[in-house]
């Protein structure tokens, strides 16, 4: 479609370049340094309540604390990794069998698919707002519920066991329709060919999802599954609002106790590590992701 | 081939199942408005409220008078800085997105380097907003959070639209350019008006996720600059002490919910395409 | 076919909301008696006052102060109050309320940032020598000269903590002591005497020691479905409540480390957490939970008091207020049947019981050194000190203040909140405040407890041992006294110990 007319040649070399020019100077004014100072900040020992201590260069010293005599940092770094799988998963796995089951031509659907668009209208912060009563013991009809039909009813947010668990499933209420909308809109562009070749051949409704759908789906799936791991890595309102990282340090992500470091205990340089680690965590995301998705986005 | 009824009668419980299990929440948080303390609490859980308008109007009053919060005025920074934040991202990003899709400027990698800053850790932007906004006086205020949401915005807005534009035919464009428009002319005659649509979903988009963002605005704000996200960690049931009523927990969720599903609403799919970055075909 | 499903879908949310809005009488509904208004309202003492408050001496132009506070709750006196002090001072108040657990926080993001949005900060003493050290709250030595806030009737150990380096840094507002709540109608119950004096070979009472509290915390654990006091349960029942979570957990492990005689530090800043004291404590505050509702570990302020007052518990360790809120029928279910006692303590060897009731968390105000007007932010806080005034909002049940002035307790008759009890509580809390013993005070006392409060927390939690947990806390404790320079802190650490003396609170 990018034919290079006779027409372009005529142009200016420079317009392209002009129409790019604001938002690249915005794109490094607020976002490149920023990150680059961010960086820099990673290697001093500054604490903001101590305003007559200068920030003072430690080399590594702040890496070398968190790496090997900071236990809450690889908690947190632990939670964290937890947390991606265990949202990552479950959230494929039923969207993509909610997906199918949407796409079985049965009324409402329409209805269905719209309703599903609602979890998503929510702030996160809104989200576990919310969940923070309905998980509750006392306020909650969840537990209620649970108890009726014999099932368990676990202390949600106030059991270190449970803790990270729930919030696994509050993100996993909110994200799942995303996954699930994602398939559909992808199961529906599909090429019907190659699936009723595959009827004609007798196969089963198992094999024809195994063998030939989810082979087509796969490239679009993995754009899905790399999106939500990047924001499942970040995870920070669910955890502010429904545990504040507890019980004890059991539901604290990094994101979580980065901001913990920096801003309630003002140790800069030791926060602005965190930061800088989990950069460089996000940048191996950020390769995948690139040589996955160039060719689906 | 006709399904088994069995089997279409379990899809269609299944059906309901989840569209149970995805909308209960949304219900209960819009109900919650209408309980008073005793229903919050009760056992077995109250379904139907028995004065939901006296409750109602006790919460609202309990909000926006008989505490000292300032509830309004959070609201309109909510309202302004998510507007300012959409109108901005699509002024500096609709040239930027359009040179990446017709010249192809900085190829393709330059704009997945943008698009990657959108999903860069927070934490690893909001330290350094939080120092130099301290210098430059910007903490605790609407323009400050405008800055902080470009961040994350403007990086979508460029990628959308650029997929966007890169779907639009260019023989129009061409056709002008040939009858002697300049590019720029091409771009706000022509290219302009059929994006229009395409535009204005994205700005929603942008509005969206600034109205919705809780870490900047914990972070940034102190006071006169508060949005409703920073208000309601003040709200959560275990902040709501005894004689307050508990339905203003479910008032702020949904004063700061019900505008957004509305929009979305409106937005459908496009919102997935959103999320997914383009992913989604629509 | 878009627009139509948009229909669809907004009509069901709507034929949804309705349909819970209009069945006035169906299964399931509320027991009666909601029909009273829920939301706190200055009670009419507060009115009587704002129409009595007449022009001071001198007017400030309607100058605004802003003033922070840490909930909605505390934010009421000063809301309540406004139109006095706009009468008397034509000073207008902005009240800021800011969320609890980020409270510290939002005043240090203020200062250090320089935006000054906050005028007065109305915090807990343990900020309170981080912001005097640091010069970020003004010295009120001169204005207490020229407008005396009558500190000779505030209690001497609040008046340590409106202190630092001996100088005035700012007013009361609160006084906190932890208090034993109990239920008097389950301990004073026939049956349920006679089968825990069976089973534990002495008679139910409010426990004196900590392994009392355990026995009668474990006897009063019950699943749904069991009996209490000749009643079956609908719900589970549990022994205690208290507060496990940060910020304030740090407090109600304090409670136990003091009565074993533990002390936060030697003379030369090395932390007394890994003691037999401080064992012995964190280990029976771990044995306790267990005795706790189900989410217990969940519990901070609102939580803990609310499973008491909603009638789930037998008792609770509290801050002073919560007796207040039992005693209001619009909020408790247990209206009458609260019994108070000294938290427990430990035996002596001679016999005698050494209760400790850690007195923290009462707040106190000070301006911030960015105040606009320091002068009119002074005179706001000094009118909400006077004695007449405070003693409005210390003895209601809305705001959670709590007596801190002697004349506060001289007249029962004129709290605004009245019930039958009213004397025996005042006898407890006067009873606490002499077996009181002080929160920390100096510079690094917010990270001492985070740091510290973070550990009890996995120690509940069972992530970490008892011994785990005060190893790593005192790991901590020296490394932040490190980084805040040990010599600097030694000296504020025995100045802190000699106030602590010369008020009585140790030996």
């Amino acid at each position: 479609m990018e034919r290079v007319t006779g027409a372009r040649t005529i142009e200016s070399r420079r317009v392209p370049w002009l129409m790019v020019l604001p938002a690249l100077l915005l794109v490094l004014a607020i976002n490149i340094i920023p990150l680059v100072y961010s960086t820099v900040l990673a290697f001093f020992q500054w604490n903001l309540t101590q305003a007559q201590v200068a920030p003072r260069f430690v080399g590594l010293d702040n890496f070398i604390r968190l790496l090997t005599r900071d236990p809450q940092f690889l908690t947190a770094a632990v939670n964290t990794a937890i947390l991606v799988v265990a949202t990552v998963v479950i959230q494929t796995v039923l969207g993509v069998a909610v997906a199918l089951l949407l796409d079985q031509k049965l009324r409402f659907t329409g209805v269905a698919t719209t309703l599903l668009l609602v979890p998503l209208a929510l702030a996160p912060a809104v989200v576990g707002l919310l969940f923070s009563s309905l998980l509750s013991g006392s306020l909650g009809p969840i537990n209620y519920w649970l108890e009726a039909i014999g099932l368990p009813a676990p202390s949600w947010l106030g059991d270190a066991h449970w803790a990270l668990p729930s919030i696994v499933l509050v993100d996993t209420w909110q994200w799942t329709p995303f996954m699930i909308l994602l398939t559909l809109a992808g199961l529906r562009s599909l090429s019907q060919e190659p699936v009723e070749a595959a009827l004609v051949d007798g196969a089963s409704s198992w094999q024809r999802f195994r063998y030939v759908k989810l082979p087509m789906l796969l490239p679009v799936l993995t754009v899905a599954v790399l999106l939500r791991a990047i924001d499942s890595f970040k995870t920070f309102d669910l955890v502010f609002l429904l545990t504040f990282g507890g019980p004890g340090t059991s539901s604290t992500t990094l994101s979580f106790y980065g901001y913990k470091v920096g801003l309630q205990a003002f140790d800069i340089g030791r926060a602005s590590a965190i930061a800088f680690l989990m950069v460089q965590v996000f940048i191996v995301f950020v390769v995948i992701f690139y040589s996955r998705a160039k060719d689906q986005l | 081939m006709r399904p088994n009824p069995v089997v279409r009668a379990l899809q269609y419980i299944g059906l309901f199942v989840v569209v149970a299990v995805f909308t209960f929440p949304t219900f209960w948080m819009v109900l919650g408005v209408f309980k008073r303390n005793v229903e919050h609490k009760a056992r077995p859980p109250v379904l139907f409220p028995q004065d939901p308008f006296g409750a109602a109007a006790d919460t609202i009053r309990f909000a926006f008078e008989s505490s000292p919060v300032p509830l309004g005025h959070v609201f309109l920074n909510s309202v302004v800085v998510a507007s300012a934040t959409a109108i901005v991202t699509l002024a500096v990003g609709v040239t930027a997105a359009y040179s990446f899709a017709r010249f192809r400027t900085g190829g393709t990698s330059l704009p997945f380097f943008i698009l990657t800053l959108r999903m860069a850790p927070p934490i690893a932007v909001g330290l350094p907003f939080f120092l130099v906004f301290r210098q430059l006086g910007l903490l605790d205020s609407q323009l400050g959070l405008v800055v902080a949401y470009t961040t994350f915005n403007l990086p979508l807005v460029i990628w959308l639209l650029r997929s966007f534009f890169r779907e639009l035919d260019p023989s129009m464009e061409e056709a002008a350019l040939v009858d002697g428009a300049s590019r720029w002319q091409a771009l706000r005659y022509i290219a302009l008006p059929l994006a229009l649509p395409a535009i204005a979903s994205t700005g929603l988009l942008a509005f969206i996720f600034s109205w919705n963002e809780f870490f900047f605005a914990t972070l940034l704000t102190s006071s006169e600059g508060r949005t409703i996200p920073a208000l309601l960690p003040l709200f959560l049931p275990r902040s709501i002490s005894a004689g307050q009523p508990l339905g203003a927990s479910f008032f702020i969720a949904a004063i700061s919910a019900v505008p957004m599903i509305i929009l979305v609403l409106f937005l459908q799919r496009y919102l997935i395409k959103g999320l997914s970055l383009g992913a989604a075909k629509e | 076919m878009v627009r139509f499903r948009v229909i669809v879908a907004l009509v069901v949310a709507s034929v949804l909301v309705a349909a819970c809005g209009t069945s006035p009488t169906s299964p399931g509904s509320s027991p009666a008696g909601s029909e009273a208004p829920q939301i706190p309202e200055a009670p009419q003492q507060f009115q009587d006052l704002i129409a009595a408050t007449k022009p001071a001496d001198k007017q400030y132009d309607g100058v605004e102060v802003s003033v922070v506070v840490d909930s909605i709750q505390s934010g009421y006196p000063w809301f309540w109050l406004a139109p006095a002090i706009e009468k008397a001072y034509n000073i207008k108040i902005k009240v800021i309320a800011t969320p609890f657990e980020t409270f510290y926080q939002a005043i240090q993001n203020d200062i250090v940032s320089g935006t000054g949005a906050y005028d007065i900060l109305s915090y807990p003493p343990r900020f309170l020598g981080d912001l005097a050290s640091a010069g970020n709250i003004l010295d009120l030595t001169d204005y207490a000269a020229k407008w005396d806030p009558e500190m000779g009737d505030v209690y001497p150990v609040y008046q340590l903590y409106t202190q630092f380096d001996d100088k005035l840094f700012a007013l009361p507002i609160d006084g906190d002591r932890l208090e034993l709540y109990y239920r008097k109608d389950l301990f004073s119950n026939a049956d349920e005497q006679a089968v825990f004096e069976a089973q534990y070979g002495y008679p139910l009472a409010a426990p004196e020691t900590w392994d009392q509290y355990l026995d009668v915390a474990k006897f009063f654990k019950r699943d749904a479905g069991a009996t209490l006091a000749g009643e079956t349960l609908a719900d589970p029942f549990s022994g205690i409540a208290e507060i496990t979570k940060l910020p304030d957990n740090f407090d109600w492990f304090l409670n136990r480390f003091a009565s074993h005689d533990g002390i936060y530090f030697d003379d030369q800043m090395h932390p007394q957490l890994d003691t037999d004291a401080g064992r012995s404590a964190l280990q029976n505050f771990v044995d306790a939970v267990k005795y706790g509702p189900s989410d217990i570990l969940n519990f901070e302020y609102v939580e803990s008091f609310d499973a008491f007052v909603q009638g789930q518990t037998a008792m609770c360790i509290q801050w002073t207020d919560v007796a207040k809120i039992a005693e209001d029928p619009n909020t408790s279910k247990i209206v009458g049947k609260t019994g108070y006692a000294q938290v427990p303590g430990v035996e002596q060897p001679d016999g005698s019981i050494v209760h400790r009731s850690t007195l923290a968390y009462n707040r106190v105000n000070s301006i911030s050194k960015l105040a606009k007007n320091p002068e009119a932010a002074y005179r706001v806080m000094q009118f909400m000190n006077q004695p007449d005034v405070s003693l409005l909002y210390v003895t209601e049940p809305s705001a959670g203040m709590d007596p801190y002035r002697k004349s506060h307790y001289a007249d029962p008759t004129k709290w605004v909140q009245q019930w039958p009890e009213l004397s025996a509580y005042i006898d407890n809390n006067k009873q606490s405040l002499t077996n009181g013993y002080p929160e920390l005070t100096m510079p690094g006392a917010n990270r001492y407890n985070e740091a510290l409060g973070t550990h009890i927390a996995q120690a509940l939690a069972g992530q970490e041992s008892v011994s785990e947990a005060l190893k790593n806390a005192t790991t901590e404790w020296e490394s932040i006294t490190d980084e805040l320079g040990r010599d600097a802190q030694i000296t504020h650490w025995l100045a802190q110990l000699k106030g602590w003396e010369e008020v009585g609170l140790i030996d």
